[in-house]
């Protein structure tokens, strides 16, 4: 693992990036409201605007915060196919699971052991 | 429309990944189309009960995961096993998406992780593309990413369990994870239980204690032992009373949520 300061900050940057999204343990610890209309999205995949106001049951103007909440956090992707609210569907946007936090070299070590133990194997 | 069910425990070892290959089996019998989708990365495991190797195995749910290839490109059709010479015309299918068995590919799993929106994209692509009744999930035991997204997605989920104090425990977070996850239908299986034990008490005590239907009671049996794994066990043995009981599952299962 060489590379210098630029490497490691560009490495940061992009763990940090991967790791915006919605996790399970967030959609579990999500306020009642919020994680039912989160659940129902994850079944139907894109829901608009309106579609969403039906579904929470509850004012436009408390459904518009609670979205734009979700937006803001980056549990939400907004889906824009034109101005109009008809044509800006909502999707969950998940984060990219990470990877486990073991130390670099527990790692390499477990490529080298798995590598001879894999001829043939070149990847990873 | 079709339908996804999860086979999830909390506990290991429970006979998840046999219930759902038993099940698939069943269901296919019936002329249903079936994916069977292995999200144990870090312990794969049901191919072996479909009497697949790791020599057969080039492409596998890992593959998707890291974007070498379509979903329905790493699904295996494993029809056969459902195909006696008696009926060898059955309509039913069985698709089934393994997990990689390359120690490699599993630890590269584990360090870099994985778009979880891709897993969820997957499980929908495939039953569109295989043209799916129902895709079984095979789970990892506990809650992990794939575990959870699994039954948020569901609409049933078969958690299995045995007459174990820990697994008592177990089972009360995952009912108490997939009602928060608004899993629209929760089937109990009791597994392994002593063939002298009282059947009645202890499915009273469980529905009572978790407030959903034991969909079965299956015993703790010796020639299901003696299968260890190398075989679907209902297709084997498909007169013996452990086969009516993954029937009576598997009706329940398929049975329209009211
Ligand atoms: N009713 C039963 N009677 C006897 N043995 C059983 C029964 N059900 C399952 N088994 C055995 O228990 C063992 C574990 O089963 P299986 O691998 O299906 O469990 P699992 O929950 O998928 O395990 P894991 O958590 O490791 O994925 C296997 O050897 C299987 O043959
Ligand atoms: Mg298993």
């Amino acid at each position: 693992m060489s590379g210098g300061l630029f490497d490691r900050l560009q490495h940061e940057l992009n763990a940090r990036e991967k790791a915006r999204g919605l996790s399970m343990a967030d959609l579990l610890s999500l306020p009642d409201a919020e994680r039912k209309l989160m659940n129902w999205l994850l079944d139907r995949q894109e829901a608009s605007f309106s579609e969403l106001v039906t579904q929470a049951g509850e004012s436009k103007q408390r459904v518009r915060a609670m979205v734009d909440a979700l937006v803001m956090q980056g549990f939400l992707r907004k889906i824009e196919r034109g101005t109009e609210e008809e044509n800006v569907g909502y999707q969950v946007r998940f984060a990219r699971k990470r990877g486990a936090s073991l130390p670099l070299n527990i790692w390499s070590a477990l490529d080298e052991k798995i590598g001879k133990s894999e001829t043939g194997q070149g990847e990873s | 429309m079709s339908k996804i069910i999860s086979v999830h425990s909390y506990r290991g070892g429970t006979g998840k990944s046999n219930i759902t290959a038993n099940l698939a089996a069943t269901i296919a019998q019936q002329g249903k189309r079936v994916g069977v989708i292995d999200t144990d990365i870090q312990s794969p495991g049901i191919h072996l009960i479909f009497g697949m190797d790791d020599a057969q195995m080039d492409r596998a749910l890992n593959d998707y995961l890291w974007g070498h290839c379509p979903i329905e490109e790493a699904a295996y059709d494993v029809s056969a096993v459902i195909r006696t010479e008696k009926e060898p015309s059955l309509d039913g299918a069985i698709y089934l998406i393994p997990s990689s068995l390359k120690a490699g590919e599993i630890t590269r799993v584990l360090r870099d992780g994985y778009d979880v929106g891709l897993l969820n994209n997957g499980f929908r692509a495939l039953v569109q593309r295989l043209n799916l009744d129902y895709l079984l999930i095979d789970t990892h035991p506990g809650l992990n990413e794939e575990t959870l997204l699994s039954l948020a997605i569901s609409d049933t989920l078969v958690v299995i369990m045995r007459p174990d104090h820990q697994d008592y425990q177990g089972t009360a977070v995952t009912i108490d994870v997939a009602r928060k996850l608004d899993v629209p239908r929760l089937l109990v299986v009791l597994n392994k239980v002593l063939p002298t034990s009282d059947k009645d008490d202890l499915r009273q005590q469980v529905e009572s204690t978790y407030d959903a239907p034991v969909a079965a009671i299956m015993p703790l049996d010796e020639e299901m032992i003696r299968l260890g794994s190398r075989g679907i066990f209902c297709l084997r043995h498909p007169e013996h009373p452990l086969s009516a009981t993954i029937r009576a599952i598997a009706a329940q299962v398929c049975q329209e949520a009211s």
